[in-house]
């Protein structure tokens, strides 16, 4: 058997967009979305109900609908970064990357020798594929969040860190340390996320950031060209327009 | 002790209103339910009929209904009283049996579904019991019964079902509709919708309550031909958004 592409890192590598879609962490809402040609879901196991019991499941989803399955795990820890790639996870988000060195350990735990250490198993994404631990890295895509004050004062040297894919600039956390929590669409906050991008982007590294209903246009003007968007976005701007056509009658 | 929950989207509806209640489809599971909250669906229809809901899923996602303060509906799949009854054990509070074709499949609704002396509901007391005073007393207002009207046949004996109390709202379902007068998958067809409209107005006429799968296309129509319970499906809610993003993106960024 051959490994399973990944959809992500093929279509950055393209010059394309990816967006990542959360709040579907259910198996069956996961291959009920395929109609919609997605490209990438994120399981989420740093906020919400994403763990060991059910990356089995949410992965095989979205391999079946052939979209990338990414997993954000709690924190940039060795174990936690292989296990989930071990589950069927195609890609590692790791939120809180603050120094070179996090960066360094994501690298370590994601892809095998000659790059990294990641434990020697074969994954879900590995099960009858010859060769699995030399295509493997090949295959793995590698996200980390700059989403803390510490971690922009280091960015240079964290953008030095090969084989990550996407420098992920987190508004909500940032926007916490900035003095303005939960305002992500706060101007300063903005700008702060926009001149981080601009620095990702200049060292020719690739860059994500959220985009939400209230700043997806902005987002997407930023150079940044990995987000993260969320269902629940949608849902409640669906049914809200359905419910306010309703009470007009 | 405990008040019963009052069962919001029927209360609703005896007082005219209009009910929008939001499918688990390709939306589902008590954490997903619970981020509902701030648009507060009157109502959450939970998909047994088709979907993975079953009796061991019903107290963790009727209570994730509960908190948010939407009623708990189940689409059962089968018109049986001891599976209406015991999702109503187990914490729906609304129980919509589909393909119901005459007037005794609508009674065996309301024997299944109602305590003593409207029907015949197993004794027990229910997750929305726990703790209530008199609740087999109480249990019969606060549930809801739907039926589906979705074979042509129930469309021929509809005046007779019509005829059966403490049926809450009688739900055209198209789809079904559809195959069964030889148009499957075309629930958009001429012939079905005009069925469809007359069913509506049959049941305004009787004075109950109708229900359908309501969008922003279709609203319009229903509501003029007296629809009170509306059926959201999050899909398309969920297509748009993503299609909205993908085109904005594909122009704004992609090589």
């Amino acid at each position: 058997m051959k490994i399973r592409k990944n959809i992500i890192k093929q279509r950055l590598k393209e010059g394309k967009h990816v967006i990542a879609i959360e709040n579907l962490n259910d198996p069956n809402s996961v291959e009920l979305f395929a109609p919609n040609n997605p490209h990438c879901f994120w399981f989420e196991g740093e906020h919400w109900i994403a763990d060991v019991q059910n990356i089995g499941d949410l992965t095989r989803a979205a391999d079946l609908i052939e979209a990338t399955p990414i997993v954000r795990v709690p924190r940039p820890e060795y174990q936690l970064i292989y296990h989930a790639l071990d589950l069927g996870a195609q890609g590692i988000s790791v939120p809180h990357v603050k120094t070179k060195k996090d960066a360094e350990l994501v690298v370590r735990a994601s892809k095998f020798a000659p790059i990294g250490q990641r434990g020697m198993f074969t994954s879900r994404q590995g099960i009858g594929v010859e060769n699995y631990f030399k295509e493997a890295n090949d295959e793995t895509f590698v996200l980390v969040f700059i989403e803390d004050l510490i971690a922009l004062d280091n960015l240079d040297e964290i953008l030095e860190v090969d084989n990550i894919d996407v420098f992920f600039v987190g508004p909500g956390d940032l926007s916490q340390e900035l003095g303005h929590i939960g305002e992500q669409t706060h101007p300063e906050v903005q700008k702060v996320v926009q001149d981080t991008i601009t620095k990702i982007i200049a060292k020719g590294r690739t860059a994500g950031t959220v985009a939400s209903l209230s700043n997806y246009e902005w987002a997407m003007k930023t150079g940044a060209r990995f987000f993260l968007s969320g269902a629940l976005d949608w849902i409640y701007s669906g049914f809200t327009e359905f419910n306010q056509t309703l009470e007009q009658l | 002790m405990m008040e019963l929950r009052q069962n919001i989207a029927k209360k609703r509806l005896y007082e005219g209103k209009t009910v929008t209640c939001f499918a688990l489809w390709g939306y589902a599971g008590s954490d997903h339910i619970e981020r509902l909250a701030p648009i507060k669906p009157h109502a959450i229809w939970m998909e047994g009929e088709h979907g993975n809901v079953d009796f061991g899923d019903l107290p963790n996602q009727t209570r994730a209904c509960d908190i948010i303060g939407s009623t708990p509906i189940l689409r059962v799949n089968q018109n049986d009283q001891g599976i209406i009854y015991r999702s109503l054990d187990l914490g729906a509070m609304g129980i919509v049996v589909p393909h119901v074709n005459n007037k005794e499949e609508a009674e065996n609704v309301v024997e299944g579904g109602k305590f003593y002396p409207i029907g015949k509901r197993g004794s027990f007391t229910s997750r929305q019991g726990i703790g209530v005073k008199d609740y087999h007393n109480l249990a019969n207002d606060q549930t809801m019964l739907i039926i589906l009207i979705e074979d042509i046949i129930a469309v021929d004996n509809l005046d007779s079902i019509l005829e059966v109390d403490n049926i809450d709202v009688f739900f055209l379902a198209s789809g079904d509709l559809a195959q069964s007068m030889g148009f499957p998958g075309q629930n958009d067809h001429k012939e079905v919708q005009k069925v469809v409209d007359e069913s509506l107005k049959r049941i305004s006429a009787k004075g109950k309550i109708s229900g359908a799968i309501g969008n922003k296309g279709n609203v319009k129509s229903l509501y003029e031909n007296g629809v009170k319970f509306y059926l959201c499906d999050p899909r398309p809610y969920m297509a748009e958004g993503f299609q909205k993003y993908q085109d904005f993106a594909q122009k704004a960024l992609d090589k």
